[in-house]
């Protein structure tokens, strides 16, 4: 059995880097990714799984950190926007201005990247029950379901 | 974060999750996919400070057909993920209730078990075990020592919640092979965005003339109703609940037209 009891060793794979670190099992992974590894990059919004700018990926499947406890994810792969390369991606958002204010775009990204991953040509079905975990206040969202369309063709 | 310290626990086996709720029965809770949990305990609805992650059980992550008195039945763990599930398509009427909880991402992590054993009233994902007459697996603490394992019709075990003895967990939901494959009917209305909780969840299947329907949404909980002949109406339902989503007339109305469709779909 593992346990995990006041302020413990913490090994975490983090964009494929083992990372050593102090936490305390009541910590989410969105805030040991953020305040222990600086990666702010993984966005701290409504921190009730609503919003999906924390979204991570962990072995490959986007999940929101803010839900899920580091203890948890001991072993696993976790993958932030630091990490993410998807040249294919990045252009076809700023190609296809699938942005504006920039907030929503690190949790957008990962999503659309495993979204991609998993369905190379995805539907427009597909996209939208994907990137519907995710919201963003300012661009009405046609740019980013542009932007996945013309990633899946590159 | 949670906002007060916590000990997290993953056992390895049964054995161990029963042993450490044992080691100290008030704080402790099992633990799941941790999406109510984590949320809870940060707005102050949830307070367990032993947390026992059971998710990774091997029961718990079956996904399998096992032979049972009656025939064949599918077993789906508590542990799996609903993500899991919609794409296992075994029982279609499961892997189609399951796509419509919550959003995608979300579902990468809300359990099986998790769902169903939960705190919130809307336990959409027992809906079709319910329509069908599954069975719950379950293991708790013995009376005399050790890990008792038990089956119960899950019909019987539900009642507004799963009705749990003390220390007791859900290890997976089964249902016969022959209803996973019946046709069946299902329906959801949100009051607005179609990710959201549902102020109607329907789910019909037909059997030899039997009909039997399963609600979310329209009650305090779940229910369910299964009739002979012909499909059950609106009014054989109990008074629907009033609330901020919608009246009760609107969610009557709403049943209504669902029944009508699901003896429709399903004559």
């Amino acid at each position: 059995m593992t346990e995990r009891k006041g302020l413990y060793e913490l090994r975490l794979r983090v964009n494929g880097e083992e990372r050593v670190l102090a936490a305390r099992p009541q910590d989410t992974l969105l805030r040991v990714l953020r305040e222990s590894l600086g990666l702010t990059g993984v966005k701290l919004g409504c921190e009730n799984g609503d919003c999906g700018v924390c979204t991570v990926l962990v072995d490959a499947k986007p999940v929101k950190s803010c839900m899920v406890l580091a203890a948890e994810v001991e072993g696993a792969d976790i993958l932030t926007i630091e990490g993410l390369r998807d040249e294919n991606l990045r252009e076809a958002f700023q190609e296809e201005n699938g942005y504006q204010c920039g907030f929503c775009t690190p949790g957008m990204m990962l999503n659309a990247h495993a979204l991609l991953e998993a369905h190379p040509s995805p539907s427009l079905e597909e996209t939208r029950d994907w990137m519907a975990s995710n919201l963003c206040r300012c661009t009405g969202y046609e740019g980013i379901a542009r932007a996945i369309a013309r990633a899946a063709t590159k | 974060m949670i906002p007060f310290d916590i000990v997290y626990r993953r056992p390895e086996t049964v054995d161990e999750a029963v042993a450490a709720w044992l080691s100290n029965p008030e704080a402790s809770a099992y633990y799941s996919g941790g999406t109510e949990i984590v949320t809870g305990s940060r707005n102050g609805t949830y307070g367990a400070s032993a947390l026992i992650d059971v998710k990774r059980l091997p029961e718990c992550r079956a996904r399998d057909s096992r032979r049972v008195a009656e025939g064949e039945a599918l077993y789906f763990g508590a542990g799996l993920f609903l993500n899991e599930i919609v794409e296992d398509g075994s029982f279609p009427l499961l892997s189609a209730t399951a796509a419509k909880i919550a959003d995608h991402s979300v579902r990468n992590r809300i359990t099986l078990g998790g769902n169903v054993a939960g705190r919130l009233p809307y336990r959409e994902a027992l809906l079709p075990f319910l329509a069908a007459n599954g069975t719950a697996h379950l293991a708790g603490p013995s009376p005399a020592g050790g890990v008792a394992r038990r089956e119960a019709p899950l019909r019987e075990l539900h009642a507004k919640r799963l009705l749990l003895g003390p220390g007791e967990f859900l290890l997976g939901l089964s249902v016969d092979a022959e209803a996973a494959d019946l046709p069946f009917y299902r329906d959801r209305a949100t009051s607005g965005a179609e990710i959201d909780y549902p102020i109607l969840a329907l789910c019909a299947m037909a059997r030899s003339g039997r009909f039997a329907v399963a609600l979310s949404g329209y009650l305090d909980a779940p229910a369910w109703l299964e009739t002979e002949g012909a499909p059950p109406r609106a009014r054989d339902f109990p008074e629907p609940r009033t609330d901020a989503r919608a009246s009760g007339h609107y969610r009557a109305e709403l049943l209504g037209l669902g029944l009508a469709r699901a003896a429709e779909a399903l004559k």
